[in-house]
């Protein structure tokens, strides 16, 4: 009792318990205080009973008086708590603030280190939404289902709250304290032994804090790594120009375009603009009717090929042969045609010429650098240049190889070389290739340091892990795939306070902590050097933006030997002995960072609708050809290395070729990431999924051949959303039996401007079921007809709905331009509050999902054409939900709308029974 | 039992007195000895099932709805299928009171107590389903018209606000005809009764009835009347249970033809489960004089009759799917028969379309292990019946990205299995404390019999005042 080390102890733990918690104090800083001697006293004035009694003897009589009086006053306890003047809400109102009126504010959110602006909605100091930026020229005011279920990621319980030091919670000034240490050590060699490893950065801001930090430690060495990279664009425009260009594709000015396995619509820092561009010239109006026209070349399936007008099935390893007779037929110079074996190239080359100026190639980022050079010369001979793309300078702060600085990296790791690895944002022992042996590497430096979300692998092994603040928590800024900038603005404090961000850790290593709002601000004041700095700020922070960031359209020439080495073989045909396995990232989870978003890791994958797994996507040639079929678990063995994984058809991917999603397989990151029933325990975790990282290694990044996959036994059971029955359908006789249904209506262009809307000609006459809303012979119906207005309508069910009086809702989806991109799922997820329910729920058909993406496939199970419907409550006029409720709980509104007041609900679920 | 019974034009077999009569009926009650081993293993079975629907009904209530295999599209599962069922059970019972009273048919007089009590049990298990089912049950009575301060009503457009009428009404009015008809034999159970509780408890539940004329005379305007107020109960309650489905706008649901083949198919499942209990409990107490084999043949015919409207009701089904042209319903009617569930309505059509088929021959009608393996058989395609019709259409309708599979739990087969014991429990324990034979309908119906006093023979009509004397239940005539 009276030994005062353990009254400081006392005091040390409720100092980080404090520094835990946040719930409703979230805006009092505390963390500024922490550790200060003003903070000491302030622990010491609001506990005394731990301060000073402690070190009293104290009687019986006092200890009664005492218990007595505590418990008399227990409830005062919580009175002087917080600082007076925040205790009360709204004594002083903050300026804007009406409780209950949602307040919105521009930020940005990040993708593959590329900004996308968004605006968000913050009720009383909480951001509860995100939409996107309209004056963002990456968003245009939409988003993606990234960036849409980044509000659970920023409130997601199992996000990383204390400092970890040596595996143990420890402090931030303790960190500090030895960061410090390391890094003075490091002064007599001029930082040699620094190393910092950053995901790829944009952000103008936090470069130039890594400028300044370098310039402190002269020989200090910076890398950039995602798993993700840009490696084979940048080498494919070294190869092309000379130098990394930054490639703007205009799809708002192409009216052909051919895609050679790229995922523009998903996959891209600015794949939501790609998006929007694409369908405006899709949209047939009253005023345009025409369409543009996609083909896709494609190996895995993906978006583009679902919107394709013609889609190709091919391996990844024969693209380079396949645009290299593409260039030949354009007309490339020094390329000789090669024997075609594709006839479908005659057709789609003589369509792009005809539409020179107006036609794009656009090749995956993941192509090699010599196949996307390729289509740098194709581009240039359709006369693309200038007009459905543009050239730029890099938008990246620097742009690296970041393979080959890993690779030296580990080297130097490996020669002993590194002695402090600071850590910043990324998971590279989850996600590094696997040949760097990454994890085992990081072990080996004397001072690591992780600073991340979450406590991942990585923030396992590193000596000390930071919690990372959530972009939503913490000032910044990044560029977008044009090189506009956009500030990333916080709505609200870290939630769990010791949170930083790399801005505020790196100014903090440097001797001079500043808060990322200063170094943001601090930044752009410096380089806006403007008069009215203030003004001009807020107009800034108010539209997301910074004016006149983009970067400005340069001229690169081809050079004339920009393709070397490309061998102009025949296009292979398939080799059943040589199957290739291609790495991409996953739809929902990409590489692993959202994989403990339940919203995104039950979000059916756009193509396969499998949800809380990936899995090993063949076509149906090859699981036949290898014996195997849905769920069954095969061993895929490349090199030395093995995984295991359910094997799913995937219809329309290209034979001999299967394609493995990263993301999955976490063993740490949380209890969605990693505390699933995976197929493939690692170290005796197992997380959902598995991890096809353990495959890729720095030579075959992306693709390679010589894999060999045999059955391992077993089955391994897949939660999808899709209905089995539907393939069994189309795998008979019988195969467009869905369209006899007239779900989807096709029609071409050319029937469509002469008034066909694709009635089917002998289709179902539905007998007041509420189907067919076109049909020529109005079926005999006891209903009145329902046309709108209170004529029409009469008293149906008792009431009378007059829409002259109120606004009536209606809401029309393009299924001409839906992409299928699932960003409507997870938006009405993230505004309903829409539960999650699990793997085992999902198998049970459970999932609660208000909208879906319907996929339908028509034509044979090798190259189907892809449909998508996205369907969500259809508000019906007279809906078949209403009436059979017992309780009244399901009404229609005024304005048209079908309500369902939870309050009121028992349960009996009969309109849902009833939905048709 | 044994096997085959001679068939005979007699209701009342042996040489019976209405003493006789007495105290074969009431020994079972006042003698406990009369209780033996099959007894206590259906009642102890009964019991314990009960205790396992218990634990499954807490659990249930602890964690939701979620433990039952329903899912979306097929919010409805067991649940309902065992709902429908049981009611369907309990409509032999009010046929065999009310209707066969009316039609003045003295066959009905050996097994209208027991059925009776059958439809009263089977609508207490079929009344927990609806109930359950709903995600909180606690609300349950917001289904009711109370006068509240919100001014809501229910939606009297809900079919289902329709079943809480028709099922508490049928409730209601059955338990107050069984009551009503007990009354004469609680009071000569009374008086034959030696233990002073039983004699406190059935003088207490007679309600003062001493057998005078002018009791006979308001018992007897009573009971028609309830008789008159049954009887469209019985068509009522299946039909508006049949616009659970019929009124609901799914392919294979909504189909006009339920009201009058759900109504057959429940007289059919009732029979079916009467007989299920008249013959091994005739066998046990010996009741064989009472319940005899021409009882039970005409019971097999009735069950071949309705079992024939619900066989066409099916060929109706699937003719008039295929004749709507409706690709919907084409498609519906493929599946229930080709479809993942293809078995069930295969065994369906197997137990209700050509199992009963054997009823055409009199000598399975008196062949008593034919017969009861025979109800078994129609008892289960009942089952199947409701579980074609409710998860097929479910899960098979316009869209087929929302078609589904339902899954039952263990959660589900133990309310199933549960409510089969509360079911026996509650049965085997009537057996022990109530007469399961109308007592003095039976000395009534031997008085007509034997012609004693007036000769009225078979159709003697049950209003004469002056027949109550004899079978005032005090034994008044030894």
């Amino acid at each position: 009792m009276e030994n005062p080390q353990k009254t400081k102890l006392n005091i040390e733990q409720i100092r980080e318990s404090l520094a835990d918690k946040k719930g409703q104090e979230m805006w009092r800083g505390l963390g500024e205080l922490a550790g200060t001697d003003e903070f000491q006293q302030f622990l010491n004035d609001e506990f005394p009973q731990i301060a000073r009694p402690l070190n009293m003897k104290m009687d019986r009589r006092q200890f009664m008086t005492l218990s007595g009086a505590s418990l008399a006053l227990a409830g005062l306890s919580g009175c002087r708590f917080l600082p007076q003047d925040r205790i009360v809400p709204y004594v002083k109102a903050p300026e804007n603030t009406v409780p209950g009126r949602a307040l919105y504010y521009a930020s940005t959110a990040l993708f593959q280190g590329y900004g996308r602006g968004i605006v968000v909605e913050s009720h009383e100091g909480r951001p509860t939404k995100i939409e996107g930026n309209p004056a963002h020229p990456a968003s245009l005011g939409s988003t993606d289902a990234f960036a849409q279920a980044e509000i659970l990621s920023l409130y997601d319980a199992d996000r990383s709250k204390t400092v970890f030091g040596k595996g143990q919670p420890n402090s931030y000034d303790a960190f500090l304290t030895a960061a410090r240490e390391s890094l003075l050590k490091q002064k007599d060699k001029q930082g040699s032994g620094i190393r910092i490893l950053t995901e790829t950065v944009t952000s103008p801001t936090l470069y130039a804090q890594i400028q300044a930090f370098l310039a402190l430690h002269p020989q200090a060495k910076w890398v950039q790594y995602d798993p993700i990279s840009q490696d084979n664009v940048r080498q494919a425009s070294q190869l092309a120009f000379g130098k990394v260009v930054n490639t703007v594709y205009q799809f708002d000015k192409a009216e052909r375009i051919l895609s050679i396995d790229s995922d523009f619509f998903a996959n891209h820092p600015g794949s939501v603009r790609f998006s929007r561009d694409f369908s405006d010239k899709r949209r047939v109006t009253e005023e345009r009717k025409e369409m543009n026209r996609l083909y896709a070349v494609e190996c895995t399936p993906k978006l583009t090929g679902g919107m394709a007008d013609h889609r190709f099935p091919a391996r990844v390893s024969d693209m380079e042969a396949i645009v290299a007779a593409i260039a030949a037929k354009v007309g490339v110079t020094g390329i000789t045609p090669p024997p075609v074996t594709a006839t479908w190239i005659d057709a789609v080359v003589e369509d792009l010429n005809e539409n020179r100026g107006r036609s794009l190639v656009i090749a995956g980022e993941h192509l090699s650098p010599a196949t996307q050079a390729l289509v740098h010369a194709i581009n240039a001979q359709l006369g693309a240049v200038g007009s459905t793309l543009v050239y730029t300078n890099p938008v990246e702060a620097l742009p690296s190889q970041q393979t080959e600085d890993m690779r030296s990296l580990i080297a130097d790791i490996q020669g002993q070389k590194v002695d402090v690895l600071l850590i910043l944002g990324a998971n590279p022992a989850y996600h590094a290739p696997v040949d760097l042996q990454f994890g085992a590497n990081l072990v080996t430096v004397p001072f690591t340091v992780h600073l991340g979300l979450h406590r991942d692998e990585t923030g396992f092994i590193a000596d000390w892990h930071i919690p990372e603040a959530h972009f939503l928590e913490a000032w910044g800024d990044a560029r977008a795939y044009d090189g506009t900038v956009s500030i990333v603005q916080p709505l609200i404090n870290p939630i769990y306070e010791v949170s930083k961000s790399a801005l505020e850790l790196l100014a903090a290593l440097q001797g001079k902590p500043a808060t990322s709002e200063e170094a943001v601000r601090g930044y752009w004041k410096a380089r806006l050097n403007i008069t009215n700095f203030d003004k001009a700020w807020r107009k800034i922070l108010n539209e997301g933006v910074v004016p006149a960031t983009a970067e400005a359209p340069i001229v690169v020439a081809l050079k004339p030997d920009f393709a070397p080495g490309i061998s102009l073989q025949a296009i292979p045909s398939g080799n059943p002995q040589n199957i290739e396995v291609v790495f991409a990232p996953d739809p929902t989870v990409w590489d692993g960072r959202y994989a403990n978003n339940g919203w995104l890791q039950e979000l059916p994958k756009p193509m396969t609708k499998l949800t809380w797994d990936n899995a090993v996507l063949m076509s149906v040639a090859t699981a036949k050809q290898l014996g195997v079929s849905n769920e069954d678990i095969v061993e895929v063995e490349l090199g030395n290395r093995k995984v295991k994984g359910p094997v799913w058809l995937a219809f329309g991917h290209a034979d001999n070729s299967i394609t493995l999603h990263l993301g999955y397989g976490r063993i740490k990151g949380g209890a969605i990431a990693a505390g699933g029933k995976g197929i493939m325990p690692v170290n005796g975790w197992d997380g959902a999924g598995f991890d096809a990282n353990q495959l890729r290694s720095t030579g075959a990044l992306w693709v390679s051949t010589g894999v060999s996959i045999k059955k391992a036994g077993g089955t391994w059971k897949i939660a999808t959303t899709e209905n089995h029955n539907i393939i069994e359908e189309t795998n008979g006789k019988d195969v467009d039996s869905t369209f006899k249904r007239d779900i989807i209506r096709l029609t071409t262009l050319e029937e469509y401007k002469q008034g066909k809307f694709g009635e089917p000609e002998e289709g179902p006459k539905p007998a007041g079921h509420g189907e067919g809303h076109h049909e020529k012979e109005e079926p005999v119906s006891m209903y009145p007809k329902v046309v709108g207005g209170r004529e029409e309508l009469g008293s149906i069910g008792g009431v009378d709905y007059d829409y002259k009086e109120y606004n009536a809702w209606a809401m029309s989806i393009d299924l001409n331009t839906c992409t299928g991109c699932n960003t409507c799922t997870i938006a009405c997820q993230a505004e309903n509050n829409i539960a999650i329910v699990g793997k085992d729920l999902v198998m049970r058909g459970r999932e609660m999902h208000w909208i879906r993406i319907d996929r339908y496939y028509k034509g044979s199970l090798s190259n189907p054409q892809t449909y998508f419907q996205p369907v969500g409550c259809q508000m019906c006029e007279l809906a078949p939900c209403e009436p059979v409720c017992p309780v009244a709980a399901t009404v229609h509104s005024h304005d048209g709308l079908n309500q369902m007041v939870y309050n009121r609900c028992i349960g009996t679920k009969y309109c849902s029974n009833n939905c048709p | 039992m044994s096997a085959r019974e001679k068939l005979n034009d007699d209701l009342i077999l042996g040489k019976h007195t209405f003493r006789t009569i007495n105290d074969k009926v009431n020994n079972v009650v006042l003698n406990q000895n009369s209780h033996t081993i099959p007894w206590a293993v259906c009642f102890m079975v009964g019991f314990m099932l009960l205790q396992l629907m218990g634990l499954v009904i807490l659990w249930l209530l602890y964690r939701g709805i979620g433990i039952w295999g329903v899912n979306n599209p097929s919010m409805w599962g067991w649940d309902i299928i065992n709902f429908v069922w049981w009611i369907g059970i309990g409509h032999a019972g009010t046929l065999i009171s009310a209707i066969l009273l009316l039609l003045k048919q003295s066959w009905r007089n050996s097994i209208n107590r027991f059925a009776e009590a059958m439809t009263l049990f089977a609508v207490a298990c079929a009344g927990l389903f609806p109930l359950l089912h709903t995600g909180r049950p606690y609300m349950a009575y917001w289904m009711f018209p109370y006068p509240n301060v919100l001014a809501m009503t229910p939606n009297f457009r809900s079919p289902l606000l329709w079943d809480v009428f028709a099922i508490s009404t049928y409730a209601t009015v059955s338990a107050v005809f069984w009551f009503l008809g007990l009354i004469p034999d609680l009071a000569s159970l009374r008086d034959k009764s030696k233990n002073p509780i039983f004699k406190g408890i059935f003088g207490a539940l007679a309600m003062g009835w001493r057998g005078a004329a002018s009791h006979w005379q308001r018992y007897e305007s009573a009971y028609i009347m309830l008789a008159g107020l049954s009887t469209p109960l019985v068509l009522s309650v299946h039909s508006i249970v049949s616009f659970d489905f019929a009124v609901a706008n799914l392919p294979g649901w909504h189909v006009t033809l339920f009201p009058p083949y759900f109504v057959a198919g429940a007289v059919y499942a009732g029979f079916a489960m009467v007989l299920t209990l008249a013959i091994p409990v005739r066998a046990w107490y010996n009741m064989k004089d009472f319940i005899t084999m021409r009882h039970i043949d005409w019971m097999a015919k009735v069950m071949l009759a309705t079992g024939l409207i619900v066989f066409y009701g099916y060929l109706c089904e699937g003719f008039f799917s295929w004749y709507s042209g409706n690709v919907f319903e084409i498609d519906m009617m493929r599946f229930r028969m080709f479809g993942p569930y293809g078995w069930a309505y295969w065994m369906l059509i197997l137990c209700n379309g050509i199992v009963p088929q054997f009823l055409w021959f009199p000598k399975i009608r008196t062949n008593l292990v034919a017969l009861f393996i025979i109800c078994q058989f129609v008892s289960l395609g009942m089952w199947l019946e409701r579980f074609v019709i409710i998860t097929v259409s479910l899960t098979r309708d316009f869209l087929p990205s929302s078609w589904g599979y339902f899954t039952p739990t263990i959660y589900d087969i133990g309310m199933f299995v549960g409510t089969v014991g509360q079911f026996t429990f509650l049965m085997f324990g009537f057996l022990r404390v109530l007469p399961m034979i109308n007592n003095f309908e039976m000395k009534e119906l031997l008085y007509r019999m034997t012609g004693r006093g007036h000769h009225h023979g078979h159709t003697a009509h049950a209003l004469e005042p002056d027949l109550a004397g004899h079978t005032a239940g005090d034994g008044e005539e030894h």
